[in-house]
């Protein structure tokens, strides 16, 4: 019998030998479009105070310039309380929630996180590659994200449309996750965690600027927990040791001169409490494991004091390896995907009032194999494979009409050799009168292209799974309206209302003959608002809170979404204590859900985290409490893959986590 | 057309179009991190440091760094220059432990919150501490930078100069906004 939808393997020792390292341009373009601080102490400094300030890439864009309601967490606020994952870095960003089916974590953003969709419409960049893989297209943000934490130096999401900049899966939002360079974590550092379930984790950091101006970073991590036992209502019984979960990572990072290289090895196993796909519940045998690998090559150069050049070379593996025990038989899904591709950008200023970017893009997909077969006795279900490939082209200009009005305008072409071409614009209308206020007024589109997994996961003799090569691209259209403010010397609020329209979704549905298959369906359209407020003290204490509201419904019936809340509001405040000791304490609330047969209630989470820096000389210590009132609360399920309708998340879990530098 | 000449195509285009208007237009804006560490130099190029703080001939003048990774790679490049013909080293600093020995000591934006143990621990040690952490850090630093009207300003408290036995020349304090 088939049994599900995802499988990976070793990835490893096969991509490190391919090497590809041979490009033009960065992703994480540079800071300026060329004058250094090296030149600029030239000029007497009575002329250096009349220069005019600004910031000018892509990605370095000054968040209150930038054609969205960007956000922003930096390592600090990491430490502070005490994040362990991606998903816990975005579950305290405004209007985002996080789900969880014991395999996976999910983002929801704008009131949309459907169970059964593996995370598509968000694309997750680590230093400008492209994490979503080239099967399920999936933003992992979970454990089995790429990077640890602790190698994280700021994650910003940037809500909205990105696919004129950036292209397939910038939908609802995109996630840049940035790495800390050498001089933020000079020398070597060595990290013990042990937290509830019996989970460990140990770490080794190094950073080093050398003499020449060449930087290294290197990271390995090695997590082991066992997980909870969790009663099942559904079948009566607890599970013992069925939530195993287990993760090495490496990631190495090398930059000189105009260059940067960067790598990055991750192994996930993971088994499952909740029996998914109608396995036995209780066999230990239930497993998946996620891996990934990249190599990324990076350039970005100053052509003249205005033009600037950048770009990027990347190879990609993704291995998905599922065992699923059946009554009479162990069933295996498994995928393999591999991507080759690059990036050229050109940044110019050279036009007074004019910030103009211009791009071209390009991936193949050299590998993209799904199979699907029984152990004993041998039956293989399916096996297929392509190998397809896209570009896209792209232009943005960020143009002055006055001093205080910039307009940002965009437009990106996609060409995909599956099914043609999608062109995408983006405008935006940015009153800026002074730092910390201002009016921006949006009009963005963004597609999503099908990906391998509901184009072929099956074929025609398949039982029960067909892949639909014949799937065309969902397309969204979105009006956004975000004001900020300042008030008295430290408050900061931003206000957004927006209506996010959406057709073509892709979802899988039974048809008649009681086969499972992905097809361009359903449209649906949300309306909200969000707000949020910060204010930092003299002295380092700092409070954020936001709240938002929203309307998530489907156009043919007007039936509200599942796992779509209304209300998410989340308060975080960060304290400094006695003898440098600090608190960073986090209240999250989000409203009830629909699940496929009712609600579940919403849910109130407190987490609490103590931490000292230098508590000896080079010793930080940190003290973690997460869900600490140990509130019971349920994620909605997929029905396609689990009997439950929906499953019980985490109780309160501790942490305590040592760093020790030398 | 195919992809490489297309791209080709694009990329002539384009370069051609900015090169010729490259020479064309007066300087534009300069990146924000970059104008703030071409500061930093000046500020220190115009201080007088008690002797003691520069006792050896030929020493490097320690510039200490806490701040963003960008911004702290801005500053790092002040590396290659010379200061009054002594060369510059630029440390990252992680604790207020690593204050001590440093003449310049700036405090970026994730500085904020070991600010008060970092400037106890310089207090007495003839640092030039300069922040551009927004209106809070001002009456505890020498310099404070803050961007107006889309230039970078700078604000000066005698009162700390004086308690860090800095001596800033008059070309300094003419060019800040504010000097009390």
């Amino acid at each position: 019998m088939i049994s599900t939808s995802r499988t990976t393997s070793r990835v490893g020792a096969s991509i490190i030998a391919s090497v590809l390292l041979f490009s033009m341009a960065t992703v994480h373009a540079a800071e300026s479009a060329g004058i250094t601080a090296g030149q600029l102490v030239d000029i007497p400094f009575e002329q250096l105070v009349t220069l005019e300030v600004s910031s000018a890439s892509r990605y370095s864009q000054k968040i209150g310039e930038a054609p969205s309601a960007a956000v922003v967490v930096d390592a600090e606020e990491i430490r502070t309380f005490g994040y362990r994952t991606l998903a816990d870095v975005l579950r305290s960003m405004p209007g985002l929630y996080i789900s969880n089916d014991n395999s996976w974590s999910y983002i929801g953003v704008r009131g949309f996180s459907r169970p059964g969709d593996y995370n598509t419409r968000v694309l997750l960049l680590v230093d400008g590659y492209r994490v979503n893989d080239n099967i399920f297209n999936q933003a992992y943000i979970g454990s089995e994200f790429l990077v640890d934490v602790d190698m994280i130096a700021r994650v910003e999401f940037i809500p909205g449309p990105g696919a004129s900049a950036y292209g397939d899966n910038a939908f609802f939002g995109v996630i840049n996750v940035i790495t800390k360079s050498a001089s933020a974590m000079p020398g070597s550092t060595v990290t013990a965690e042990a937290g509830s379930h019996n989970s460990y984790k140990g770490g080794y950091r190094y950073g080093n600027r050398f003499d020449n101006g060449a930087e290294l970073v290197v990271g390995i991590t090695h997590y082991d927990s066992e997980g909870r036992d969790v009663f099942s209502p559904e079948f009566g019984a607890v599970a013992h040791d069925l939530d195993d979960e287990r993760y090495s990572k490496l990631f190495a990072k090398f930059t000189y001169q105009d260059w940067a290289f960067e790598g990055g090895y991750m192994k996930r196993p993971k088994s499952n409490p909740s029996a998914p796909y109608e396995t036995i519940f209780g066999d230990k045998r239930m497993e998946t494991v996620d891996t990934h690998a990249f190599i990324n090559a990076s350039y970005s150069t100053a052509l003249s004091d205005k033009l600037n050049l950048s770009g990027n070379l990347y190879y990609g593996a993704y291995d998905y390896d599922g065992d699923y025990p059946y009554v009479g038989t162990l069933n295996v899904d498994r995928s393999r995907g591999r991507r080759a591709g690059g990036e050229v950008r050109l940044l110019s200023t050279a036009f007074a009032g004019h910030k103009l970017l211009g791009g071209l893009e390009y991936q193949k997909d050299l590998r993209q194999m799904q199979r699907n077969y029984d152990v004993t006795p041998p039956f293989e279900y399916f096996k297929t494979d392509s190998t397809p490939h896209k570009y896209g082209v792209f232009v943005q200009d960020e143009y002055a009409i006055r001093d205080d009005i910039l307009l940002n305008a965009g437009l990106r072409y996609d060409h995909y050799s599956q099914f043609g071409g999608t062109a995408n614009p983006r405008v935006a209308l940015i009153y800026h009168p002074s730092p910390g206020n201002g009016l921006k007024l949006i009009y963005g589109s963004a597609y999503r292209a099908p990906n391998a997994y509901e184009m072929f996961y099956g074929d025609e003799d398949t039982d029960g799974y067909r892949g639909n090569p014949d799937l065309r691209p969902e397309r969204m259209r979105t009006y956004e309206a975000v004001l900020e403010r300042s008030f008295g010397a430290s408050w900061h609020g931003t206000l957004s209302v927006f209506h996010y329209d959406v057709e073509n979704l892709i979802s899988q549905i039974t048809d008649d003959t009681d086969t499972l298959v992905f097809i361009n369906g359903e449209d649906m359209h949300t309306t909200g608002i969000e707000l949020s407020a910060e204010k930092r003290w003299q002295g380092g204490a700092r409070i954020k809170s936001n709240v938002s509201y929203q309307e998530a419904r489907d156009k043919a019936d007007d039936r509200w979404l599942v796992n779509s809340p209304r209300l998410l509001a989340k308060l975080a405040l960060a304290v400094p204590l006695a003898r440098a000791w600090q608190a960073g304490m986090e209240l999250q609330y989000t409203g009830e859900r629909r699940t496929n047969a009712g609600e579940v209630s919403g849910y109130a989470l407190a987490n609490l985290t103590l931490n000292r820096k230098n508590l000896l000389k080079g010793l930080d210590i940190s003290l973690s409490a997460y869900n600490l009132f140990d509130k019971e609360y349920e994620d909605p399920a997929d029905s396609g893959a689990f009997v439950q309708d929906s499953l019980k998340q985490d109780g309160r879990t501790l942490r305590v986590k040592l760093d020790y530098r030398f | 057309m195919t992809l490489r000449g297309l791209s080709k195509t694009i990329m002539f285009f384009l370069g051609c179009l900015m090169v010729v208007k490259a020479y064309a237009m007066p300087p534009g804006a300069v990146s924000e991190y970059e104008l703030k560490a071409a500061y930093l130099y000046n500020f220190a190029l115009f201080t007088t440091w008690p002797p003691e703080k520069m006792a050896a001939d030929g020493s490097a003048i320690v510039f200490c760094v806490i701040a963003q990774d960008a911004q702290v790679a801005s500053i790092s490049g002040l590396q290659s220059k010379k200061l009054r013909d002594r060369s510059i080293l630029v440390r990252p600093i992680v604790s207020p432990e690593d204050g001590r020995g440093c003449h310049v000591l700036f405090i970026g934006a994730n500085g904020a919150e070991v600010l008060p143990q970092l400037l106890e621990v310089v207090r007495d040690a003839g640092a030039l501490t300069v922040t551009d952490i927004a209106d809070f850090a001002r009456k505890d630093t020498v310099i404070s930078m803050a961007i107006e009207n889309g230039r970078l300003a700078f604000d000066v408290n005698l009162l700390n100069a004086r308690r860090a036995r800095l001596t800033l020349s008059s070309k300094l304090l003419k060019l800040a906004r504010s000097a009390n």
